[in-house]
């Protein structure tokens, strides 16, 4: 049974109509064209569908998109929307990315932790990224690259 | 790989915003609805079909269940405060510093955010990491159902393997730690193959009283994956209570938790493994939660 549902999306308003046991993470692909945002395990272990709800990460493979009314979504495309994010731009210069399917759940994850600490240890980078799995990178530069994006921020993160 | 889709199971999602009007919504929707809280256990197996409800009634809106302070003596958590959120709070350091090590221990930073004590502790697996932590403390829970409330002790909630204490439409509200004038100590370990998003193979929680002649006033010992419930361990606990701190109390106590566990072979450790490491556990949280009594005086 289809329900209209009202999200916030990057700061858009938008109408949805979708079943009522609809995950964020479908309505944002397939509803929203929000591809970014990627499906991998479906059961809340690898963060490839990382997204923000009011800032904070969030798997949106198991949050159903009727918890996130009334609160503020954003996606990978959210963050690059004034060019690319600071951590999007060490994650290119540092390598930080070999196949790239994990890459935007890493971002976002990584955006938030630098939003509320811009200065973190390795280990505090660890443990902030440890909800994502990476197959191909082996995380030592994707801990390089955020380590990067700290040192490289000018508050706008 | 589960391809994507909806929980076609679901026909309606109400998101009530008080106790009373979920428990209506339970009573008019029927055994088909079921409440949902941050839904990081009910996602997952709602993911896999394994639970197929028609009607989720999410209790995370509701204030009441927010909640998060202390009361006099006792901190008061709301059923749908996170892991998060307990991880984070200055609530806990020198009075229930275990329960903050086992909320910062689950999943990941995202399971954690969505994730909600209320919900561990009724998802009722014998891993969660909370459980054992809350009957080390001496947590009593209130639950609301449609005759009203009423207070249990944690130790009566968990009745089975993934089975509460809670009767069809009833809700836990609120989870409430005890905090004695007395110096108290806390420490929760948790054995698992990596440091993420890891289900226990063991857990152990350990809480010391200490009484002014410097004794042992009072223990709890909370187990987790050692027996098909979370289970306190009766044995340490008298072992501990009366006795002088000291590795000789901590090995005698962890001897004596082996008799209170009951574990199984499964596919993260046999039943030899988690057997032994018990002791191990326990000697050590003894230690840690000593030190931290010791600097709370």
């Amino acid at each position: 049974m289809s329900h209209p549902l009202r999200l916030t999306v990057n700061d858009g308003e938008y109408l949805v109509i979708a079943a009522a046991g609809a995950y964020l993470l479908d309505v944002l692909r397939d509803d929203l064209g929000l591809q970014g945002t990627k499906e991998a395990c479906a059961e809340g272990e690898c963060g490839s569908c990382t997204v923000l709800i009011d800032g904070e990460p969030v798997d949106s493979c198991i949050y159903f998109a009727a918890q996130a009314t009334g609160k503020r979504i954003t996606t990978v495309e959210g963050l690059g929307r004034n060019g690319a994010h600071p951590v999007q731009r060490a994650f290119a210069a540092l390598g930080a990315v070999q196949c790239g399917f994990c890459t935007p759940g890493f971002v976002v994850a990584a955006a938030a932790l630098l939003q509320r600490s811009p200065n973190p240890g390795v280990d505090e980078i660890r443990e902030a990224l440890a909800g994502n799995l990476c197959r191909c990178t082996g995380y030592n530069n994707i801990v390089a690259a955020v380590l990067a994006a700290a040192g490289s921020q000018d508050g706008d993160a | 790989m589960v391809s994507a889709q909806a929980a076609t199971s679901v026909r309606s999602f109400v998101a009530p915003d008080t106790v009373v009007g979920a428990i209506e919504q339970r009573h008019r929707l029927g055994d088909t609805a079921i409440y949902l809280s941050g839904g990081t256990d009910l996602g997952v197996v709602m993911r896999r079909h394994l639970v197929t409800p028609e009607h989720l009634i999410d209790l995370s809106r509701i204030d009441e269940l927010r909640t998060l302070e202390r009361v006099d003596g006792t901190i008061v958590i709301g059923s749908a405060v996170t892991h998060r959120t307990i991880e984070l709070s200055g609530l806990f350091v020198g009075h229930a510093e275990a329960l903050r090590e086992a909320c910062a221990t689950v999943g990941s930073v995202q399971t954690r955010n969505v994730g909600t004590l209320g919900g561990n502790l009724c998802n009722a697996s014998p891993a969660a990491d909370t459980a054992p932590v809350l009957l080390a403390l001496g947590a009593v829970v209130e639950i609301a159902g449609p005759d009203g409330r009423r207070l249990l002790p944690i130790d009566d909630f968990f009745v089975g393997y993934r089975r509460t204490a809670l009767a069809p439409g009833e809700i836990l509200t609120s989870i409430r730690i005890p905090v004695p004038d007395a110096p108290r100590g806390s420490a929760f370990l948790k054995l698992g193959r990596r440091k993420a998003m890891e289900i226990s193979i063991a857990s152990v929680t350990v809480r010391l009283d200490l009484a002014s002649d410097g004794t042992i006033a009072a223990a709890g010992v909370g187990l987790g994956s050692v027996a098909a419930t979370p289970v306190r361990s009766a044995s340490a606990e008298r072992v501990l209570t009366g006795s002088p701190p000291g590795p000789a109390t901590w090995d005698a106590a962890a001897h004596a938790a082996v008799g209170d566990c009951s574990p199984i072979d499964d596919v993260r450790a046999t039943q030899e493994y988690r057997a032994a490491m018990v002791p191990v556990l326990v000697a050590r949280a003894a230690g840690i939660a000593f030190g931290r009594a010791r600097s709370n005086a």
